[in-house]
């Protein structure tokens, strides 16, 4: 078995799991699958896989960049219990290096863009 | 399908076992959470379609994500019940799945060929099942199928489904047993809107046959019930297919005025969709109300169908419902005794749930041979796979005694392998179903009896659903039982000894499985060369005319009001015309084509000769236009064919066929002799001037009919006419300029029934055809699959006995004594298996004998063919291993020993 849990934080963040992690940030209390994948759809304007979403989210979990707990069932949901999220500290801080290393990379690009657009 | 609110089951059910035990509640709520949101703003279907796709993208990721090793660790408090089924510690069945998924993605190409065949057997028998249940299972659109049954008669001269107005009536008033009775009847009727002509499906029915059924319109009314004395309205109800097909589906139909059969209705409203009449596979488009007050007492042949009262079994109705026929007939005083024998000794009820009859009866039987053939191929690919699966198992025997003596149970592994082979057969019965869909365009492109119709094309419903699923099923856990079997008893001692890699546990159970595989291809085998001779045989009959290159359309004069003479003006501008077509050589016309199954007798009289039976005075009799024999290719023996010379102002003429003349002047030359035709004529007027040669027209297997053509221009004239044109190259493409020319002729005249005779002719060979083209291809299959098998079985053999032919060939051993010690025993177990597959096939000779023609069910050379073929498969498919055999090096094998 490979030493799964150091290469982690090596690593980085996919950009899809920024986007969910970002999605979860946004929405504060009461986070779960149907928001998230809501949250993405309305601001990148683009169709989100509910597949991917879940799987990210237990590879986060994994992770250990969020942590869970279950909510309690409720009728609309066909009395299934909902699974609440929230961005762990080591999440939080795996996001803003992952914000860090994309300015980096982005620094003094600017001007030349412009002339591309 | 669930309605209402909430998600459907079955999908759930998926998602249930596929997904891991920690995000099986939390998706499963998420989904039922925005499945509800959804459906509120959009159609069930829609948002069903949803919900399979995100199950099936669910399902999918979770199992590759579990392909990919990752370790699980979370610190978060996993929640109650999860703990509760960990501890219970039984099936976690997830976790096999993805174990089975992983193992499958590591042999892409095992996978790919073991989903692709069963994909293939699972998609064909489906297809079969899915037009079996079309046909024959699928029950009406209306209320309570199961208490509809139709009332047929049985006498001596066999069942009758006849009916007149009046018993319907009175079994209505009398019967307490039934709710209500319906009569109805189909027929092609000719419908003018605004002037122009068409040929429709037609069904007149009595009044309460909606009630009876249960059924409303989809806009409008149905036919409002008859008043008990009065004359009924000229009202009509169109179908559904009908409305969108003829009107677009505007509304605004309704209170129209169409002419059906010359005779004016106002449409008053439109079917369901669902609803397409009584009988499958011919869709109804026009219903008007059975209108003939005069003909009330008249026995037609309308079905007569009774719903039963709720509770009442069909034994007590029954009983009822014939004494009260007896008591009608009784005061039928039309009724000879002798017809009341012959056809109404006893009442019968059949159900009528799925329809009445027509296609079903006559595709009922080969529909149910295919059935059986497609099945015998599932089942022979079940077990070439089981082998095949069998022998990856004994590979693996190192790996699964490993497991067990690291402390897997033996139920685990057994349990792992049956979940391998269902989880890619049911992969290959979701493929299958998309082969399903296409078999289904291909059998219905080779009946186009049934594929003319739309509503065998219908989409699967849950029944088809649910017999693909439950054959995948089955033959997943065919495939995995044995490997099963053996890996839970797998000896620990014996296969973790040193050196020990053998196959040898599988031997028996390999070749068992071998043995079912040649069985089953020597009964398709056989089936399939009884099929194509048969077949063969009745091509080769002789018809008596050249059907290729004969298009034919018929002229149904009848819809319009004309004069006689205007009629014959009419048809003989419409023969010029279509004469005038480029392409087309000659053309004719005539009451009866070839092969229409159509007859005409009429009283005959030849001066001089006195008949020796009452039925020989009647001969069949075909009004043909000028160049009859030279359009259709009919020979003409002797003497002269029909020309435009024989008009009414010449000498009166007929040709007579050759069986004719030898029957009526043995010895005799017919031509030059005088004859009569038709009732109440003699006097010798009308001189033979030429014999033709026979002409089959009933169908291939019939003998020709003693015939006598008449000129048309000599008899009066006939209202429908098949015209036929002989043309340059393939005749269908004359058809739409053929129609061309008769609708601008007359427009209010419809040109219908445009078919090729060779299309004609296939159309008569359709069973024969279908079984032919499906059991040999399938044989050939069948063939391929046992030559693999049989591959598999020397190859073991040869494997397992590495060293005992080193051996022999170290002491001096012959060649060919080696390949015979190879051959032997693969040979006995070929040729035993071929008889039992023979002895099937015998055993179901007379099914089989129901689908042939010149040819006995039980020929021999059928059966020694099929063994010759067997045995030659196997000799071909040892070749390769009986090579390796012989070059195997007698010093290594020495040394190893």
């Amino acid at each position: 078995v490979r030493g799964d849990q150091n290469s982690v934080s090596r690593e980085g963040l996919g950009e899809f799991e920024q986007m969910v992690l970002l999605a979860i940030m946004h929405l504060g209390d009461e986070v779960y699958g149907v928001p998230i994948v809501d949250e993405i759809e309305r601001r990148t304007g683009r169709a989100v896989s509910r597949a991917a979403v879940y799987v990210t989210l237990r590879r986060l979990e994994q992770k250990q960049l969020i942590e869970s707990w279950m909510g309690d069932p409720t009728e609309e949901r066909g009395g299934k219990a909902r699974r609440c999220v929230s961005v762990t500290p080591t999440g939080r801080q795996a996001l803003r290096d992952a914000r860090a290393a994309i300015d980096q990379m982005w620094r003094g690009l600017n001007p030349r863009l412009k002339d591309v657009r | 399908m669930t309605s209402g609110l909430a998600s459907p089951r079955t999908p759930r059910r998926l998602l249930a076992w596929t997904l891991p035990s920690d995000v099986r509640e939390p998706i499963l709520g998420d989904l039922e959470e925005v499945f509800r949101r959804r459906r509120r703003r959009e159609s069930a279907l829609r948002t069903h379609i949803w919900f399979w796709r995100e199950t099936a993208w669910i399902s999918a990721s979770f199992l590759a994500d579990g392909v990919r090793p990752r370790r699980w660790r979370s610190r978060t408090p996993a929640p109650a019940q999860q703990l509760a089924t960990r501890g219970g510690g039984g099936m976690d069945l997830h976790v096999d799945v993805r174990e089975v998924a992983r193992t499958f993605v590591r042999r892409p190409l095992f996978t790919a060929a073991v989903v692709g065949s069963l994909a293939f057997g699972i998609g064909a028998t489906t297809a079969i099942f899915s037009v079996f249940n079309a046909l024959v299972l699928r029950p009406l659109p209306v209320r309570d199928p199961a208490a509809l049954f139709q009332v047929v008669h049985r006498g001596d001269a066999g069942t009758f489904d006849s009916s007149t107005q009046a018993l319907r009536e009175h079994l209505t008033t009398h019967a307490t047993t039934i709710e209500g009775a319906l009569q109805a009847g189909a027929s092609d009727v000719t419908v003018v809107i605004d002037g122009a002509a068409e040929s429709l499906v037609g069904q007149s029915v009595s009044s309460g046959f909606y009630d009876v059924l249960g059924i409303d319109a989809l806009i409008g009314t149905v036919l409002p019930r008859l008043a008990a004395s009065g004359a009924p309205e000229r009202t009509a109800v169109i179908s559904h297919r009908y409305w969108q097909r003829r009107f677009g589906g505007n509304p605004g139909v309704l209170g129209r005025t169409i002419t059906v059969d010359r005779r004016p209705y106002t449409i008053v409203g439109v079917t369901r969709p669902a609803f397409s009449g009584l009988e499958v596979g011919r869709p109804v488009d026009v219903t008007f109300p059975l209108d003939e007050p005069e003909e009330r007492l008249f026995w037609q042949s309308k079905a007569l169908l009774v719903r039963l009262r709720p509770g009442v079994t069909r034994e007590t109705a029954r009983l009822e419902l014939d004494r009260l026929l007896q008591q009608y007939l009784d005061a039928d005083k039309r009724m000879s005794p002798r017809s009341r024998t012959q056809a109404f000794r006893a009442l019968d009820l059949q159900a009528a749930g799925s329809g009445i009859a027509g296609l079903r009866d006559r595709y009922l039987r080969p529909l149910t041979a295919v059935l059986a053939i497609v099945t015998a191929l599932l089942l022979l690919a079940c077990a070439n796979l089981a082998g095949l699966f069998l022998a990856r198992t004994a590979a693996r025997q190192r790996d699964f005694a490993v497991c067990l003596a690291l402390g897997a149970s033996r139920g685990r592994l057994a349990r792992q392998l049956i979940g391998e082979s269902l989880l890619l057969s049911l992969l290959g019965g979701v493929l299958g179903l998309l082969v399903a869909w296409w078999g289904v365009e291909l059998l219905l492109g080779l009946v186009p009896d049934l594929g003319a119709s739309g509503d065998l094309r219908a989409g699967p419903d849950a029944t088809v659903l649910f017999f693909a699923f439950l054959a995948s099923a089955i033959t997943g856990v065919c495939i995995g039982a044995a490997p099963a079997i053996l890996a839970a008893r797998a000896d620990l001692r014996d296969a973790l000894a040193a050196g020990s890699r053998t196959v040898v546990v599988t031997g028996g159970t390999f070749r068992a499985l071998v043995g079912v595989q040649v069985a089953l291809s020597a009964t398709l085998v056989i089936a399939a060369l009884l099929f194509t001779t048969s077949l063969n045989r009745l091509l080769a009959e002789p018809m008596g005319f050249v059907a290729e290159g004969v298009l034919m359309l018929t002229l149904d004069g009848g819809g319009a009001e004309l004069e006689e003479e205007q009629l014959a003006a009419l048809q003989r501008q419409a023969l010029e015309r279509l004469r005038g077509l480029p392409g087309v050589r000659r053309a004719t016309f005539a009451t009866i084509p070839p092969l229409s199954g159509n007859e005409d007798g009429k009283p005959i009289a030849i001066p001089g000769v006195a008949f020796a039976t009452p039925d020989d005075g009647v001969l069949q009799t075909n009004t043909v236009g000028p160049e009859f024999f030279e359009t259709f290719g009919v020979p003409i023996v002797r003497g002269r064919g029909i020309t435009a010379r024989d008009d009414r102002a010449a000498p009166q003429v007929a040709v007579v066929s050759e069986s004719m003349a030898r029957a009526y002047f043995p010895g005799v030359d017919p031509i030059g002799r005088r004859m009569d035709v038709g009732r109440g004529r003699t006097g010798g007027q009308i001189e033979i001037v030429g014999i033709a040669g026979d002409v089959r027209y009933r169908d291939l297997r019939t003998p020709a009919p003693r015939m006598v053509y008449v000129p048309a221009s000599q008899r009066g004239v006939e209202e429908t006419v098949v015209f036929a044109l002989r043309t340059d190259g393939n005749p269908a493409e004359w058809a739409a300029a053929a129609q061309r020319e008769l609708r601008a002729l007359a427009p209010g005249i419809p040109a219908t029934d445009v078919v090729t005779l060779v299309g004609e002719r296939n159309r008569r060979l359709v069973n024969e055809r279908l079984l032919a083209a499906i059991s040999s291809g399938f044989g050939v299959l069948a063939l391929v699959l046992a030559g693999i098998g049989v591959y598999g079985v020397v190859a073991c053999a040869v494997a397992g006995r590495t060293a005992e032919i080193g051996l022999r060939l170290a002491l001096g051993a012959s060649r060919g004594a080696l390949v015979w010690l190879i051959l032997r025993g693969t040979l006995t177990l070929v040729v035993l298996a071929a008889m039992v597959g023979g002895g099937v096939a015998f055993l179901g000779r007379s099914l089989l004998a129901t689908f042939l023609f010149g040819i006995a069910p039980a020929a021999p050379w059928a059966y020694s063919g099929a063994l010759a073929l067997l045995v030659a498969i196997a000799l071909i498919a040892a070749i390769a291993p009986a090579r390796r055999a012989l070059r195997i090096d007698p010093v290594d094998t020495l040394r190893q020993v």
